[in-house]
């Protein structure tokens, strides 16, 4: 849309290159009132942000309290073998990023396309009963939602084992059966989290203008045709913003929805293990700062890499969606 | 655009550096802020700046100089019990009156309370007390330096507590040769016992389930007798001793050998006659024939298929008539608490415990460790003497005692012949969590209490010594491989002692292959080593064997 | 005629599909709040069922034991909901509008450097000593609001949200007529983007509202505990009751630990419902945005 408005607020050619010599004080003074409207932001993520990003050494040391986080002994990579010599590296990698990857396709498409109905449906109540009602599993936690879980899966006296019972068909041991849970975790990840996600798209086509439909409804654009040519493509913005913040926590996985759910039930690991229930199981015990501050790394290595190639393929799509 | 992410990568390098060197700042100040009344640091001493607390005279007997109106901090796990309030002004009006200081008494509470502990304590903050234990790590927290030595500060400052731990407690404290805990030694047997249905046993015609044959017919009678009831529902503990978690229904074995205690890490059976006699139990037949008897009993359908991701309150589950035992229940009151709960909410059942473990099957109880309960002086300490005096009064002070134990008498508890009864509504027994504090000249037993003091009468006739008690396992030489075995042991271990498994045989060989990748084999050696010299080192000390 | 058929048919498949999706959604929900209502050792045998099977308020009694602590923690969350949210949108709304900016030079990097914070973290540590022992949180309401003032997701989705609906035509326009770059943020910006205010001041408040974690590092005092927390408090009370019990023999009255889980939940939600029809009238379509263009 705007992508073809010239950039005015550049400067002309000639200004461009003298900001580029003067560079920042340049820009500082000419866009005081911009620079201060940061502040608030610039003070949060330092503070809160790349001040306690020194920790990443910790990875590195074996820590030590008289020596706190630079007087610890130097081990270099010490604190990763437990990751690498785990053997399961590989295992982890691929079922958080295997989660997280069915967990961002879904949730989305369900999001977008409830947005859409709820956006378009007649009825006033009916929209913003069933809104609320969608939106409402987001404040129940993991350690609620297991035992609800439990409740309808268990092998004695669940509700589905009771239904197959009373259908004179055999129990379904769930608690000991790996693959089911591949569906059931994300059923329950998109209970809990699609409410949130659609009002977010919800808040989206909100913002779009009215005269699109006008036009369209004029050139004959039946509701389907509408949504397709114009609401999805201009949710596309909205998509790649939580895609790519999805995309840079791809190796960190729901901690609590795996851990909350599945608890220490080693039956089902082959198929629930993520990253960060391994972490946790690994060191609750007696945590220890140096290790867990090497997974993290990892994580956000891996992170990062992921970002890079996400954001150069959108930008070669189209550059204005790219986020840096 | 090469260039823009160079400068990217700059912005974000000099953001560190801002970072880094703020930090820094923050590494010497923590080191300052070290109490100066100490003589034993040698490692730290160099770079300390004397600082702080003027250099006390030291006298002899008690040598604190309370000339100076100083605010100790002590912080304890657990939450702020109900009316803490009023406990708290009383004991700074106490401190006030005898040791002219006010005390900050805080709980740390979280969903994840060893990452708490070490925030706080690698945070620098002032803390002068801190509770210790086994349970919160307490020997790798001292390796790692976040304690005090201990025992010359208490020396200076407390003689009667030096005294009153005595040589033996104190040896029993030690890491690597120095005390950095001053121990509870009042005897806690932290026993398990078994909690049936007395009712439906008579009903039946079942034996008392009081040795692994007789759980297995008692447990199969109901099965086969009262099918809406499940026979004992067991699921995950999680324990500090056993690496991180075991399977509940194994603690049935603890009758069976004469090991020291069964919670031993990485598979090592210790012979309780002969200490220094060890062997492999993962590797030997012993092992396979256990488990195989957990997989029948799991076949057989003893407890439920969700066991292991079950996250339900077993004493609710078995108090709603739902299951009809219990095989590894904590603590000696569990058992009375439990029959008495049960007539009170049906009077028609009956509930029954054996606590054979210790005492009925091996005729021997052991108490916990000294170091199950204690109490530290972090390094961020900055008045440890006047800390050290309010323990003292705490420990000694009938005064002090009761109050942080008991609450304040006529509102919170009453005093029956000379035993508690609390008043409900009020300020919860030892809701303090100072569990520590605990001595035998002090603590006054409940008045509901009877058969539990009756019975642990009856345990301290078999009492036999702790005799790994004092052994501190120091792991930093092969703490890889034991943080991969953690993972393993809950991942193959415990569904195999569920009995979860198709073939017993198999899965323990895939178990062990795991675990010998993860490094059971170094771990194992490792841990022997440390122990042998253990051993040895303990020949020499009298009450080795009684 | 074709179109209001049309119409028809859309709606129907409309409702039929949002209602299968509330199902989905509700049952759990009201298996809970059942369950809420439940006596403790029946639902332990007996599990959850849409209707109690035996009716108790016992978990209700427990939770409000101590109606003044309730009241207060309540209050200090409300306090702290409402403060934080209207400062987390000033923040973030002023932090997307210059990331907005075209001609903001500097947007993209700075962008970058927010939207790395997701990736990378120096861990708890480091951050907790800062907060507590720096800045001296320990124990503040800042404590509690500070940290999650803004977050780059809720920057970044304001900044995509202003993207497309303040036209960039509107603020040269205004630069012309010669306001300032924060008159034109306050005067011209904030009234058009209501939904997308509306949605970040949304998320903001549930953050502040559910927090738990931050008290539960920070907070020592209980006045200042915050409603999640106070509860979670209740729960752990219960547990220790009951594991005293355990220790010393003291008959334990049946404290409920399961439905007292669920009461919480409830008592958590509650005031919730109320706010998000609230909210939502900014998301009902029709709003004329576009409007202002040209």
């Amino acid at each position: 849309m705007y992508s073809k408005i010239s950039k005015k607020g550049g400067g002309t050619l000639s200004n461009e290159g003298i900001s580029r010599k003067k560079g920042f004080f340049y820009e500082l003074k000419r866009k005081k009132i911009l620079f201060m409207m940061l502040i608030p932001a610039m003070v949060f993520f330092a503070l809160n942000s790349y001040l306690p990003m020194v920790g990443i050494y910790y990875a590195f040391t074996k820590f030590n309290f008289q020596g706190g986080l630079f007087k610890s002994p130097f081990v270099g990579m010490d604190n990763f073998r437990f990751l690498f010599e785990s053997g399961k590296l590989k295992q982890l990698t691929i079922n958080t990023v295997g989660y997280n990857v069915v967990f961002i396709l879904s949730a989305n498409i369900l999001e977008v396309f409830f947005a859409i109905l709820l956006s378009r449906v007649v009825g006033r109540m009916f929209k913003k009963v069933s809104q609320s009602i969608i939106f409402l599993p987001y404040f129940i936690s993991y350690v609620v939602l297991n035992a609800v879980v439990f409740a309808i899966l268990n092998c004695d006296s669940g509700y589905i084992n009771t239904m197959l019972v009373s259908l004179g068909a055999e129990r379904f041991d769930f608690y000991g059966t790996p693959w089911v849970w591949r569906i059931i975790l994300v059923l329950c990840y998109l209970w809990k989290n699609v409410g949130y996600g659609t009002v977010v798209y919800l808040a989206a086509i909100t913002g779009i203008s009215e005269e699109y439909y006008e036009a369209a409804r004029i050139d004959g654009a039946n509701i389907i045709q509408q949504i397709t040519r114009i609401t999805i493509p201009l949710l596309v913005p909205t998509f790649v913003i939580l895609l790519i913040f999805a995309v840079g926590g791809i190796m960190r996985g729901q901690f609590d929805l795996f851990y909350q759910v599945i608890r220490n039930n080693g039956v089902l690991f082959e198929a629930t293990d993520i990253l960060d229930t391994y972490v946790y199981r690994s060191l609750k015990q007696n945590f220890d700062v140096g290790m867990g501050t090497a997974a993290g790394l990892y994580q956000s290595v891996f992170g990062l890499i992921i970002i890079m190639l996400t954001n150069g393929l959108v930008k070669k799509l189209n550059p204005d969606y790219a986020l840096f | 655009m090469k260039k823009e992410s160079l400068k990217k990568l700059l912005a974000i390098g000099l953001t560190m550096t801002i970072a880094i060197s703020s930090m820094m700042g923050c590494g010497n100040t923590q080191e300052s802020s070290e109490d100066a009344g100490n003589e034993v640091r040698e490692e730290t001493s160099e770079d300390s700046n004397e600082t702080i607390a003027s250099e006390n005279p030291v006298e002899e007997g008690s040598s604190v100089d309370l000339s100076e109106q100083v605010n100790v901090v002590i912080y304890v796990t657990g939450s702020e019990p109900d009316h803490f309030d009023k406990i708290r002004e009383k004991l700074n009006e106490l401190t006030m009156r005898d040791l002219n200081c006010t005390v900050d008494y805080n709980f740390f509470n979280s969903s994840d309370t060893q990452q708490k502990y070490m925030m706080l304590l690698s945070s620098g903050e002032q803390i002068d007390l801190i509770y210790s234990g086994n349970w919160l790590n307490y020997s790798s927290y001292a390796m790692r330096g976040a304690f005090e030595p201990i025992e010359d500060l208490v020396k200076e400052y407390s003689p009667k507590i030096y005294d009153y731990i005595g040589t033996a407690g104190w040896d029993s404290a030690k890491v690597n040769g120095t005390a950095y805990m001053i121990p509870c030694l009042w005897k806690e047997y932290n026993l398990f016992s078994i909690t049936y249905r007395e009712d439906l046993r008579k009903k039946h015609d079942l034996p008392v389930p009081d040795s692994v044959e007789n759980i297995e017919k008692y447990l199969q009678g109901i099965k086969d007798n009262e099918p809406d009831i499940m026979p004992t529902l067991e699921g995950v503990q999680t324990a500090v001793a056993n690496l991180g978690s075991y399977f509940r229904a194994i603690e049935v074995f603890d009758s069976k050998y004469n090991w020291v205690d069964w919670r031993m890490p990485y598979g090592i059976y210790i012979d309780y006659d002969d200490p220094s006699q060890t062997y492999n139990y993962w590797e030997s037949d012993n092992f396979r024939e256990d488990m195989k008897i957990m997989k029948r009993w799991a076949d057989a359908g003893f407890w439920s298929r969700d066991a292991l991701s079950s996250d339900e309150n077993p004493e609710d589950v078995m108090l709603s008539g739902k299951s009809a035992a219990q095989l590894g229940v904590a603590g000696i009151g569990s058992g009375v608490m439990y029959t008495d709960r049960a007539k009170e909410n049906d009077p028609n059942t009956e509930m029954e415990f054996v606590s054979i473990p210790y005492c009925y099957g091996k005729q021997r109880s052991v108490s916990v460790a000294p170091t199950q309960n204690g109490i530290s002086v972090p390094i961020t300490a900055q008045h440890a003497d006047r800390a050290i005096a309010l323990y003292e009064k705490i420990l000694f002070d009938e005064e002090y005692f009761n109050l942080i134990m008991y609450g304040i008498e006529g509102e919170d508890y009453n005093v029956v012949d000379g035993k508690y009864e609390s008043i409900p509504g009020g300020y919860g027994r030892e809701a303090s969590r100072l569990w520590c504090a605990r001595t035998d000249e002090m603590y006054m037993p409940t008045i509901a209490d009877e058969k539990g003091i009756e019975m642990k009468e009856q345990i301290a006739k078999y009492e036999g010594p702790n005799k790994v008690g004092g052994f501190v396992e120091d792991y930093t030489p092969y703490q890889i491989e034991r943080t991969a075995l953690m993972d393993v042991v809950t991942q193959y271990l415990i569904p195999i002692q569920a009995g979860m498994v198709e073939d017993v045989d198999a899965a323990i060989d895939d178990f062990l292959e795991k675990a010998r990748a993860a490094g059971l084999e170094k771990v194992q050696a490792g841990y022997l080593e440390q122990y042998e010299a253990y051993v040895e080192s303990m020949d020499n000390w009298s009450s080795w064997s009684e | 005629m074709k179109i209001s058929t049309e119409k028809i048919i859309f709606n129907m498949v409309s409702y039929l599909l949002i209602i299968i999706l509330s199902a989905f959604c509700i049952f759990p929900l009201l298996l809970i709040l059942s369950g809420s209502f439940t006596d403790n050792l029946v639902l332990t045998r007996e599990g959850y069922h849409l209707i109690p099977v035996k009716f108790s308020l016992e978990a209700y009694r427990t939770v409000f034991e101590y109606p003044q602590k309730l009241v207060t923690a309540y209050g200090n969350t409300i306090m702290v909901t409402a403060v934080g949210t209207i400062l987390g949108i000033i923040c973030v709304s002023m932090t997307g509008y210059v990331l907005m900016r075209r001609d903001f030079k500097y947007r993209n990097r700075v962008s970058f450097l927010i939207y790395f914070t997701t990736i990378f973290g120096g861990g708890m540590v480091p951050w907790y000593v800062l907060l507590s022992k720096y800045l001296h949180l320990t124990n503040t309401y800042a404590a509690r609001i500070f940290p999650s003032l803004m977050s780059p997701f809720l920057i970044i989705l304001m900044r995509t949200f202003m993207q497309s609906s303040v036209p960039e035509e509107l603020i040269d326009s205004c630069k012309v007529d010669g306001a300032n770059d924060f008159t034109i943020y306050s005067r011209i910006v904030m009234p058009i983007i209501t939904p997308a205010i509306a949605t970040v001041g949304l998320f903001l408040a549930i953050g502040f509202w559910n927090e738990w974690y931050l008290t539960s590092l920070f907070i020592s005092k209980k006045e200042l505990y915050s409603l999640q927390y106070f509860l979670y408090d209740v729960l752990d009370n219960i547990n220790f009751a009951k594991e005293m019990a355990a220790i010393t023999g003291q008959p334990a009255t049946n404290l409920p630990t399961e439905t007292v889980k669920m009461a919480m939940v409830v008592v958590v939600i509650g005031p919730i419902i109320f706010l998000y029809p609230f909210v939502q009238k900014y998301f009902v379509s029709g709003i004329t945005i576009g409007a202002v263009k040209g």
